[in-house]
């Protein structure tokens, strides 16, 4: 009788399990709070933060005129550049060799783009890989800009990395609806290789339009082989994502000025705009965090408080967390802080070739920046990539 | 006994997986109504919105409608030069197909655009169609112009045109005639390119289809 019941409780147990995905990721199990008070925020100088500034000058000629860098990837020499919306291409070109090659390839046969959606580099197989979001391909380049093969996706969205033998995809407020489950929409999942979702987090809060709120298309940051940091526009939590799974791991904690259903419930009102929601955003004193880049030393993100953009900076080591406004640039005078990519203790930042231009007789006067820069750049060249070191803080 | 046992025992399970089956296919299809529930809503809502959009649209084209190109500069790539856009039209009968975008405009609509242009190319006669590109950078107008099929559009940047189908952030075509008057506005509708398409093939008729003879 004993195995019959046995029996009859692994069938009711088989019927019970359905195909859906687990688990569903709550804020509340992240690991560590990084609190910021945007009354306490400081003046920080950017010589307390880095310890040298290095400028690399990105060849320019008629045929390798860069519209603007959306992605930069740095490997060893090599500087892999994509330029999503005006030339639709990837350019990358060596440092030491200055070697440089476009890969201009719209179309939709094989190795063929229709939208550049995004780039990773693959360290694991030494390729770049191209993601198209609407053949949903993958498309292998080798470093040279030879086109290896392509491999076929089942789901679209706005980032994708491949981490061990799955697949991580990020998307942001597009909602897609062959991933609905419980009438909810992951932001963030991991899936096999074949589309089966092991994992999804960070559900949409509001039904939204993309034009209705200001988006910065987080990008995913490389912590190791193994691991992957992203945190989704207008959600505090910072996600990691391993091979098996995907972990809050920390909160962005502003207190009374979180983003929370205050923001979303203004966002779902009918009628609204940009410039409403942004003003309403601003009176109350939301705290919108964008631009979030880790890896294994350090944490940077900006956050928008009252219309003024603050710049965090914290250390892993020290448990430091700087909170700039301003970030006052009393190194080379120029350079914004925008970092595009932060890549062991190297910050890299843009500098646009006509701000040299216009403000170069200051420069001159000043001394911060190289002189031989300021005697070879013109106004049309391509932007200078910037590369900060950064101190230990 | 033991006998009795067994055969309860048996119809127990099969009752049991009976009911299980059932309850997982009513499951399934339960998600499937609702799905469909939740599409159909979806599908309704963008209808709702699709409507509103277009009928906008079609103030701002009635009210660009017929105006006279003024002084309108536009910076030639190739001879890095500016021009007055009326420049476009060579001779008294030539007409030119211009499609107007701007930096921070719907990137899909413009890319959706660009690739029907290239598909109509061929009913255009050369230098029929003009690109009129809305960069701030210089260097950011160059770039995409060396991005471009030359051989098929002629490539320009203009900073303003100042007609109201500019009041929004759709990319939009208009033709520019030998009276220089901008006529047949069309404002792009990502979410229906073959209206574009059918746009682009009654341009051709309209204007160029009677030359080509």
């Amino acid at each position: 009788m004993k195995k019959l019941l046995l029996i009859s409780l692994v069938t009711c147990l088989f019927f019970a399990c359905d195909n859906s995905y687990s688990p569903i990721i709550l804020d509340s199990h992240c690991r560590d709070t990084l609190s910021c008070n945007p009354s306490k925020a400081q003046r920080v100088c950017y010589s307390t933060i880095f310890q040298s500034i290095e400028y690399i000058p990105i060849p320019t000629d008629t045929n390798f005129l860069i519209g603007n860098i959306d992605k930069l990837l740095v490997v060893d020499d090599f500087f892999i550049i994509m330029d999503k919306y005006i030339t639709h291409s990837l350019f990358v070109f060596n440092k030491l060799t200055q070697e440089k090659i476009q890969i201009q390839k719209q179309g939709s046969g094989p190795g063929d783009y229709v939208v550049l959606q995004d780039i990773y580099w693959d360290s694991k197989q030494q390729v770049v890989k191209i993601y198209c979001n609407v053949r949903k391909k993958i498309l292998h380049y080798d470093i040279q800009g030879h086109f290896l093969r392509e491999e076929t996706l089942p789901y679209r969205s706005n980032r994708v990395f491949s981490i061990g033998n799955h697949y991580t995809y990020y998307v942001d407020y597009l909602r897609n609806p062959t991933i609905i489950k419980n009438n909810k929409y992951p932001n963030l999942m991991l899936t096999t290789q074949d589309g089966k979702v092991l994992c999804g987090a960070d559900y949409f809060s509001a039904d939204i339009s993309t034009s209705l709120v200001y988006s910065t298309l987080p990008q995913f940051s490389v912590m190791n082989d193994t691991m992957l940091a992203i945190k989704p526009d207008h959600s505090q939590t910072v996600y990691y994502v391993t091979k098996d799974n995907i972990i809050p791991a920390h909160y962005l904690n502003f207190n009374n000025h979180n983003v929370d259903h205050r923001y979303w419930n203004k966002v779902t009102e009918t009628g609204m705009t940009f410039k409403k929601i942004t003003d309403y955003s601003n009176a109350i004193g939301l705290c919108e965090s964008y631009y979030y880049m880790e890896n294994k030393d350090v944490i940077i993100f900006k956050y928008r408080y009252r219309e003024q953009l603050h710049t965090v900076l914290y250390s892993k080591k020290s448990h430091k967390l700087l909170d700039a406004n301003p970030f006052y640039n009393d190194m080379d005078q120029i350079t914004p802080f925008q970092p595009v990519l932060v890549q062991g203790n190297k910050v890299y930042c843009l500098l646009q070739a006509e701000d040299i231009i216009t403000a170069s007789s200051f420069l001159y006067e000043q001394q911060s920046v190289p002189e031989s820069l300021l005697n070879t750049t013109q106004a049309l060249d391509n932007p200078i990539i910037v590369v900060f070191t950064l101190k230990d803080f | 006994m033991n006998i009795r046992n067994i055969i309860i025992g048996i119809v127990i399970v099969v009752l049991i997986s009976f009911d299980g089956i059932v309850l997982y296919k009513y499951r399934q299809i339960q998600n499937r109504y609702w799905d469909a529930v939740r599409e159909n809503l979806v599908l309704s809502n963008k209808d709702v919105s699709l409507s509103g959009k277009l009928s906008k649209n079609i103030i701002l084209q009635q009210e660009s409608e017929g105006l006279t190109v003024q002084t309108i500069k536009v910076q030639d790539v190739e001879h890095k030069r500016e021009v007055p856009l009326q420049s476009l039209i060579k001779t008294d009968q030539q007409s030119v197909l211009c499609f107007r975008f701007r930096e921070n405009d719907c990137d899909a609509c413009v890319q959706q655009s660009l690739s029907l242009l290239k598909e109509v190319s061929e009913y255009f006669p050369e230098k029929g169609i003009a690109i009129l590109s809305g960069y701030g950078n210089v260097r950011q107008f160059q770039a995409y112009a060396q991005s471009t099929d030359k051989h098929l559009f002629l490539v320009y940047n203009v900073d303003t045109v100042s007609i109201a189908a500019e009041n929004q952030e759709q990319p939009y075509f208009f033709v520019l005639t030998h009276e220089y008057k901008i006529q047949n506005v069309f404002i792009v509708c990502k979410e229906d390119a073959q209206l574009t398409a059918e746009y682009l093939h009654s341009m051709a008729h309209k204007y160029w289809a009677v030359h080509k003879h």
